[in-house]
């Protein structure tokens, strides 16, 4: 399988998971230092002294997800439904790290209401026996900047 | 315009009727009569520094610009061209000389005037560039309170100062947290939709019963998690995300003793509710205490105490601005349409205070206010669903009558003795003064 191959299934999963809701699943994926940065403007460098939409380690992540499955977490009651599509694809691979970059259209559907948001994403992957981990998520928003609606499940 | 009896009904004294959230008229009456005449937060002064900076903002639904003029005074101007009401800017801020109509080149200086009309010999005689109806109009009256910048679009009414009253004192505090007295707007912002009136924001900020039923599922979440609740410097926020979502699960007894008041002019405040973990005011580390040191030698020990001892969390100025002193950020409510609102979100950097501090206080703005925050979408979430219950038009009339035997009176304010509902009642009053055709 070439390195495009392989990148595309795994991303392709990741997104499966977050669809189909199973987010313990889908945090697996990460590495226990990964970084999930969502910026909240285009080319952002600083982390600390510039708001992020999300910036979380795995700590963080998992309160996320442990409240994403609460039964009053009004936010996702009902629970969205949602369409996690990925396309535009590119792998490269420096020593151990593969850096991949992507385009990712993010529709939901909650209470009749159909909301999208969209964005270049960057991951950075480390191997692992039977696949990848992920090191860094990053998730660079067209809609960054703007006016937004809650943002309730993950990109 | 709605007769003084009918306004009095509407903003009863046990809670609003429905259809001040629903009706788009009485919107519009609002805008008329609340967004167009009274004090309306429209920015800070560091958002606009030097001459010909502008920013594009909102006075309720009237889009503005805010102007640093030469001789450094403030204008507030319409953004629409007085040719064909063209939008005459579109970009959020920057720097300019004059402002120039994209359509057919009018020309407007940074007062507003109109200076340039292409082909102006075409024009009858009747056409005079210096006709006032021709300017942008701006705000009759714009005031700096401390570099929080209000303007008014009413020639006459109460002064800043009066129409702040004692909501000076959270403005002071926030200033006077700064070992240089002076505040810095940065580090970004953000900006969120909501489904719902506007006035459904500031009437949750102060209601202390909410906490722990809307945000449960974080509070739950936060205490299970591992490593508890004290300060991890290893973690990417040091457990402030944590810190913040566990925080609003007290007990009702301690949110009964959460001190409200509420101000004649509609503005309310409440007492912090961090008591423990690493946001409680008597939390120490090496940043706050370089900070502390940075301020005892701006102000002494016992004022500096003083300073970073006043425990308040959410300070309402009525009608759009939200202070919290405390974490050194601003919250500021923008109506849309009778069922829609925007609200934005922004923090400040202290001078003279480590870097750390200002990190702290970016942070806490990406917890809060994030379109992602855990917290504050499930508020955003209930907005929608008190405007969605609202809209069925199956309930005349909100209630808002807890706490409103035992309130007291303290001066001209009134006190919670228990989680009361006062803040919605002093709201109310400061709508029925402002939408009253005689005010
Ligand atoms: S509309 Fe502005 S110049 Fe004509
Ligand atoms: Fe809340």
């Amino acid at each position: 399988m070439s390195l495009i191959q392989e990148v595309s299934s795994f991303l392709t999963h990741e997104a499966d998971l977050l669809d189909q809701g199973n987010f313990e699943a889908w945090l697996e994926l990460y590495e226990d230092d990964a970084l999930y940065w969502v910026p909240s403007s285009p080319e952002q460098t600083d982390m600390k002294g510039q708001v992020s939409i999300m910036l979380e380690d795995v700590p963080l992540l998992k309160l996320r997800v442990r409240r994403l499955s609460h039964p009053r977490a009004y936010a996702v009651t009902p629970k969205p439904a949602t369409i996690h599509l990925i396309g535009n694809i590119n792998a490269s691979e420096e020593d151990s790290l593969v850096m991949v970059s992507s385009k990712l259209i993010m529709t939901q559907v909650r209470d009749n209401v159909a909301t999208s948001l969209s964005g270049a994403v960057t991951h950075h992957l480390k191997r692992s026996e039977g696949g990848f981990g992920i090191k860094l998520k990053r998730v660079d928003l067209i809609e960054a900047g703007g006016t937004f609606s809650a943002i309730s499940v993950p990109l | 315009m709605l007769t003084i009896d009918e306004i009095n009904n509407i903003a009863g004294v046990d809670g609003m009727q429905a259809r001040a959230y629903t009706d788009p008229d009485i919107f519009e009456l609002e805008m008329d009569q609340i967004f167009r005449r009274a004090w309306i937060f429209i920015g800070h002064d560091s958002q606009v520094p030097n001459s010909g900076d502008f920013i594009r903002t909102r006075m309720g639904v009237d889009e503005i610009l805010l102007v640093r003029q030469p001789d450094s005074s403030l204008r507030v101007l319409s953004n629409n061209c007085t040719h064909r009401g063209t939008r005459l800017c579109a970009v959020a801020q920057g720097n300019t000389k004059s402002f120039v109509c994209p359509y057919h080149a009018w020309g407007f200086a940074l007062d507003g005037v109109l200076k340039a009309v292409p082909d102006i010999e075409s024009y009858p005689g009747s056409f005079d560039i210096k006709d006032k109806a021709l300017h942008l109009i701006s705000a009759a009256r714009v005031e700096s309170y401390r570099g929080f910048i209000f303007a008014s679009k009413a020639t006459a009414g109460p002064n800043l100062y009066d129409f702040l009253g004692r909501m000076t004192e959270a403005i002071d505090n926030l200033l006077d947290r700064s070992p240089d007295g002076e505040i810095v707007m940065e580090g970004g912002h953000f900006s969120v939709r909501y489904h719902g009136n506007w006035k459904l924001h500031h009437e949750n900020a102060n209601d202390t019963v909410h906490p722990g039923y809307v945000h449960e599922s974080s509070v739950t979440s936060a205490r299970q998690a591992e490593g508890g609740v004290t300060p991890q410097d290893e973690l990417v926020d040091r457990g402030q995300t944590k810190g913040m979502m566990a925080s609003n699960g007290l007990t009702a007894k301690d949110w009964n003793a959460i001190e409200l008041n509420g101000l004649p002019q509609g503005h309310s405040f409440m007492g912090g509710f961090y008591k423990s973990g690493l946001l409680a005011p008597q939390q120490s580390d090496a940043a706050i205490e370089t900070y502390r040191e940075a301020l005892e030698a701006s102000h002494g020990k016992e004022k500096a105490a003083k300073i970073l001892g006043m425990d308040r969390f959410n300070n309402l100025v009525w009608p759009n601005l939200n202070v919290n002193a405390q974490f050194h950020q601003i919250r500021v409510v923008y109506p849309v349409a009778v069922n829609e609102t925007i609200i934005k979100g922004y923090c400040f950097r202290l001078k003279g205070a480590p870097d750390e501090i200002f990190y702290r206080a970016v942070r806490f703005l990406g917890t809060l206010v994030s379109p992602a925050s855990m917290i504050f979408s499930d508020d955003l979430e209930i907005f929608g669903r008190v405007q969605a219950g609202l809209e069925t038009g199956s309930l005349d009339r909100l209630d808002s009558r807890r706490g409103i035997k035992t309130d007291q009176k303290n001066g001209n304010a009134l006190q919670s003795t228990t989680s009361s509902e006062l803040p919605l009642r002093t709201q109310s009053k400061a709508w029925r003064h402002w939408m009253s055709p005689d005010t």
